[in-house]
């Protein structure tokens, strides 16, 4: 099996098993090394999970090309993906809903709700238009929003890390 | 202090004086040979081998693993995994990129700005201080 196969079914594998996640893959023939860039770049530096799993396909990858490298990358990193031989997305990285967790100050969701609607308003969006958006569910740990399948819904978000559905 | 130690330490500083000196493209091979050295440093005191065992497996490993870094770089990741497997894909990632903004600093028909450079610095101090974490240095 070449290298790229080993990685392709590799990494078809990893965005099945994280479906939040993207990869994208270039191979650069002066350092004879495989760049895979992964995001969100949160998800790749905090997800211990993810890390494990990364760990075993660069142990692996060693053990089964000593040539070659293989090298995992995220947004803002030395080296940037420029022409990716391809990319893979998990179901949920297009449409992955907004959310953020919080803590519940009481008993009363409606109260809860909107206290975290409003910290999270002041926290990470300067602007939402609440007409073409739809909360889907909310529960103790958590809110999420999502945008009306007709239409986009124009958010700014201070993180560019949250994956807008459109 | 062996002298690849040494040589280790005095290239983080000339890369720190070529970009200060705004020599970018050439301090991201000093960037990235602090590490190299490093490592055969690492060899010769932690896995305890002479210089002479370092230089005939590395002539072996040269044509197992397609070149010397990345015989030197295998070497050490396969130790650092049963010494902290967590630790594996900083410095793989780390190390893997440095060396191939190395090659582009060195052989591309591109130059190396400010910003990358200080990055690599900073990717470098990275790595060495993985291996100072993990290593008997």
């Amino acid at each position: 099996m070449r290298a790229y196969d080993f990685i392709e079914n590799r990494l078809q594998c990893l965005v099945e098993h994280f479906p939040q996640m993207k990869v994208s893959y270039e191979f650069d023939g002066f350092s004879n090394s495989h760049f895979i860039e992964v995001l969100p770049s949160n998800e790749f530096r905090e997800n211990l999970e993810y890390s494990k799993y990364e760990t075993n396909l660069i142990i692996d990858f060693i053990s089964e090309f000593p040539n070659e490298e293989i090298v995992f990358v995220t947004k803002n990193d030395l080296m940037t993906i420029e022409n990716p031989l391809f990319i893979k997305k998990g179901s949920l990285y297009e449409n992955k809903p907004l959310f953020w967790n919080s803590i519940t100050w009481s008993n009363n969701s409606i109260l809860d709700f909107n206290l975290k609607f409003k910290r999270f308003l002041g926290n990470n969006i300067s602007s939402i238009d609440l007409a073409n958006a739809g909360v889907v569910s909310f529960d103790s740990d958590s809110i999420i929003i999502s945008p009306l399948k007709e239409e986009p819904v124009d958010l700014i978000v201070n993180s560019d890390d949250f994956a807008l559905a459109a | 202090m062996s002298g690849w130690k040494l040589k280790s330490e005095k290239n983080i500083k000339g890369a720190e004086l070529l970009i200060k000196n705004s020599l970018c493209s050439s301090s991201v091979h000093c960037s990235y040979y602090s590490n190299v050295q490093l490592m055969l440093h690492i060899l010769f005191t932690d896995f305890g081998k002479s210089e002479s065992e370092i230089e005939t497996e590395a002539k072996q490993g040269s044509v197992d693993e397609n070149g010397y870094h990345n015989w030197l770089k295998n070497t050490i990741t396969r130790e650092l995994v049963t010494r902290d497997f967590m630790i594996v894909r900083d410095f793989n990632n780390f190390f893997g990129q440095l060396k191939a903004l190395r090659v582009k600093g060195d052989y591309k028909n591109s130059l190396i700005n400010e910003s990358k450079a200080i990055d690599a610095v900073s990717f470098s101090k990275n790595i060495n201080q993985i291996l100072e974490d993990k290593f008997r240095v």
